[in-house]
């Protein structure tokens, strides 16, 4: 305090933690010990804290053989994002079916971008040699909901971006897919904006809009360049997940989430009237 | 590392996550002291960082990007089960205690030392073991926790007071 007084304030606990943490640097550290020396209650304060010094390391060694090792490595794998360069010699029926390129569009920079992909592995992947039926026309609902799949509340557990922000966010799907999505369009009644990102199914375009309904958790709504017959809203379920599908004359949409066929298709039939596909 | 330079590959986030998997499920198991919780904390983990594989820096340490995306998934759940249920921190349902600890000595002390650390308030707890068990520098703990060095070191002290009372007090013999 007084200049070079050897009056020093007693030492908080913070400070011989990281005296005895070795955090401190040499000086500090040099002063320290002196103190210690000369004032036996500093000495016995550190002697005190040094007895929580356990074997902390070995003590939690036994959680690591704990683990499920074999099923995380799994659920890993489970994850999976196809090699862009092996796709063409990846025969057809083993091959990869869901690429997911996602543009960070807040930053809307390419070193943003992010891959995220799943390996269609499910019951759909043996559908994907036959010649265009209603099943083939469907597989990419499988895909979907196995993305899906792995959301939680926690997922999507972010703020829900203002007007402008999902204005930005939509704009960048309007183009590569020939769409003119709005906020207003994608409105899911009852569920909150999470963010809108293009995955990539088949080397196509695929749109992604994310929600958070406070009753079921995660929806998504998604949707495909996919010319074909206009259909009304149909629906089905897939790993556990209900799925309410549409199709307009150049696009294949449909909204998923964990809750009642019912309710999510009166929610699907709202958004179908507004957009237009 | 590869061509574009700076940006991390997927397959190198990957392999991060495949060789740190028991130690993510273990602070995942901490924070939370329950096992599917923890197996849920990886998994959001494992999304988020292969979402996100871009932002690691390669030459950077992986297991603490981990750590911190683990981190802040346990942050968001707190978060959200106390909106929905309107109450305060969950409450554990298991102590820290693995399956046969009892039997070796080794593994009673084991036991007395994770169910110390376990009885210790969630904040501290995750601060004990980042620089404790896995051995992270006071300055690594506080960009895991995404808090400044003088917090990390005002929860090891408390932490430090609390066992060493505990200690004196014949609590773990």
């Amino acid at each position: 305090m007084s200049g070079e007084s050897d009056e020093s304030p007693i030492p908080s606990d913070e400070e011989l933690t990281a005296f005895i943490d070795g955090e401190l640097e040499e000086a500090h550290r040099a002063r320290l010990l002196a103190l210690m020396e000369r004032d036996p209650a500093v000495a016995a304060k550190v002697e005190h804290l040094s007895r929580a010094s356990l074997p902390f390391g070995e003590a939690f060694r036994p959680l690591l053989d704990a683990a499920p090792a074999a099923d995380l490595q799994r659920m890993l794998d489970g994850i999976s994002v196809p090699p862009v360069a092996a796709n063409a010699v990846v025969p057809m029926t083993r091959r990869r079916l869901f690429g997911a390129i996602a543009a960070s569009v807040a930053a809307g920079v390419l070193g943003d971008r992010i891959l995220v992909g799943l390996l269609g592995t499910g019951d759909g992947d043996d559908l994907a040699d036959d010649d265009g039926g209603p099943d083939r026309e469907r597989h990419w609902h499988g895909v979907v909901a196995q993305y899906m799949g792995l959301y939680t509340r926690e997922t999507l557990g972010g703020p829900t971006p203002g007007r402008d922000a999902q204005s930005a966010q939509l704009a960048a799907l309007n183009r590569p897919l020939n769409l003119s999505l709005t906020p207003e369009a994608v409105e899911v009644g009852g569920a909150e904006f999470r963010r809108a990102q293009i995955l990539s199914y088949d080397d196509m375009p695929l749109a992604q809009i994310t929600y958070l309904d406070p009753l079921s958790g995660p929806l998504a709504l998604c949707i495909l360049r996919r010319p074909g017959t206009v259909r009304g809203v149909e629906q089905e379920m897939r790993g556990g997940l209900s799925i309410a599908y549409w199709n307009g004359p150049d696009h294949a949409a449909l909204l998923i989430g964990r809750l009642p066929s019912a309710d999510l298709t009166v929610k699907a039939e709202a958004v179908r009237q507004r957009l237009a596909i | 590392m590869r061509g574009s330079g700076e940006i991390a590959s997927e397959a190198e986030v990957r392999q991060g996550l495949s060789v740190t998997l028991p130690r993510l499920w273990r602070y995942g198991f901490v924070l939370s002291r329950q096992r599917d919780w923890a197996d849920d904390l990886v998994q959001q983990t494992c999304l988020r960082a292969l979402e996100r594989h871009g932002q690691f820096q390669p030459g950077s340490r992986i297991d603490h990007w981990l750590f911190a995306i683990l981190n802040s998934v346990w942050l968001n759940e707190v978060r959200a089960r106390r909106v929905r249920f309107g109450q305060g921190t969950v409450e554990a349902e298991t102590s820290l205690e693995v399956d046969g600890a009892r039997e070796a000595e080794v593994k009673v002390l084991a036991g007395q030392v994770m169910r110390l650390v376990g009885d210790l308030p969630e904040a501290q707890r995750a601060a004990v073991f980042l620089a404790y068990v896995e051995g992270l520098t006071y300055r690594e703990v506080a960009a895991v926790l995404d808090v400044p060095v003088g917090t990390v070191m005002s929860r090891l002290a408390a932490a430090r007071a609390k066992l060493a009372d505990r200690m004196s007090d014949g609590a773990a013999r």
